[in-house]
């Protein structure tokens, strides 16, 4: 006869933390940025005396990060659309010979267009430029417009548009 | 370290000359807490939305298993091991970098966080008696898993380029 035999086994499992780490990656790619905010939503242009020129300010931030070698940015502006209604002033088609919407420009960091530029509603003209390496931070620009005020024009009120236009590279 | 064991009685019959003999086998498993974390992802892109000068963001997910004590507690961190390089672009030294989190299981962090070089910080914690799998008080999935949103603000100062970190997970049982 044999007898019963009482076996025990035992399985422990040991604590082994076989990873207890992990690791990524971060990536970030940094490229040319720009950024400009109009900041006077409706500019109006008014004359001071008779048949002086109707003048007024746009004021805008930017900022600027462009290419470390061979980078750019430039600040333009264009009409996009002319004043209206018929009758009044005209960017893209003057009344007459010499009327023009001009503006000079004053910015913060960087270069501001060179003397006074004449608007165009074709085509966009410079405010400001900035070179490579730039990194500008919410500076502050403006343009001070000059409109001929030619009395063919008639009374009333016109609207124009003017876009501001930011690039880097 | 608490362990729970579990013993397990296996009959065995056993017939030898018409006779039917019984013994008795005792098993015993010590589970001890572990936690271990299955994978990473090799790479984060912190991309921006859209939009100059916004922000850069990215998503991590870390898979995990975890099993913990009646007394005891989990814990995942992260440390940025290696800052952003080359110079010239974000830092996580400087708190460039914050993160938020969520977790299939367990409990996120109450982000956004300010991800640190010198020290972990919390992404999920783990309470007592926690385990990967099966669902009920354990999770349902196995592994089970943590997502962190990073975040870098987009600053002009940075110059043009491509910057490299590393981001270290650690999972611990307290």
């Amino acid at each position: 006869m044999k007898t019963p035999a009482l076996l025990l086994m035992i399985v422990a499992i040991v604590p082994v933390l076989a990873q207890t780490t992990g690791t990524s990656t971060l990536q970030v790619a940094v490229g040319t940025e720009a950024k400009i905010t109009v900041n006077t939503a409706t500019t109006a242009l008014t004359s001071s005396m008779a048949f002086g020129a109707y003048t007024g300010t746009t004021n805008f931030t930017y900022s600027f990060r462009t290419a470390t070698a061979n980078g750019t940015g430039t600040i333009q502006v264009q009409i996009t659309s002319d004043f209206s209604p018929a009758g009044g002033p005209s960017v893209g088609t003057p009344p007459s010979p010499g009327d023009t919407l001009a503006y000079t420009c004053t910015v913060g960091t960087g270069t501001a267009c060179s003397g006074s530029q004449t608007a165009s509603a074709s085509s966009q003209t410079s405010v400001a430029t900035v070179g490579a390496n730039a990194h500008i931070a919410d500076a502050t620009g403006s343009v001070a417009w000059s409109l001929t005020n030619d009395p063919v024009y008639q009374t009333g009120t016109y609207n124009a548009t003017a876009t501001f236009t930011i690039s880097a590279s | 370290m608490v362990a729970t064991y579990f013993y397990l009685g296996v009959l065995v019959a056993v017939t030898a000359a018409g006779q039917t003999l019984t013994t008795t086998q005792g098993l015993s498993i010590n589970l001890s807490p572990l936690a271990k974390i299955v994978s990473t992802p090799v790479t984060v892109a912190l991309v921006s939305p859209g939009g100059a000068f916004t922000t850069f963001s990215g998503s991590g997910t870390v898979n995990l298993r975890i099993r913990t004590a009646p007394a005891s507690s989990g814990s995942l961190q992260v440390r940025i091991t290696s800052d952003f390089s080359p110079a010239g672009g974000p830092s996580a030294g400087s708190g460039d970098l914050t993160y938020t989190c969520t977790t299939g299981y367990g409990s996120a962090c109450s982000g956004p966080i300010v991800a640190q070089t010198a020290t972990q910080t919390s992404v999920a914690t783990y309470s007592a008696s926690a385990c990967t799998g099966g669902g009920g008080t354990c999770s349902a999935a196995n592994p089970t898993s943590a997502t962190i949103t990073l975040t870098i603000a987009d600053r002009p100062a940075y110059q043009t380029n491509t910057y490299n970190a590393t981001i270290t997970y650690s999972i611990s049982i307290l």
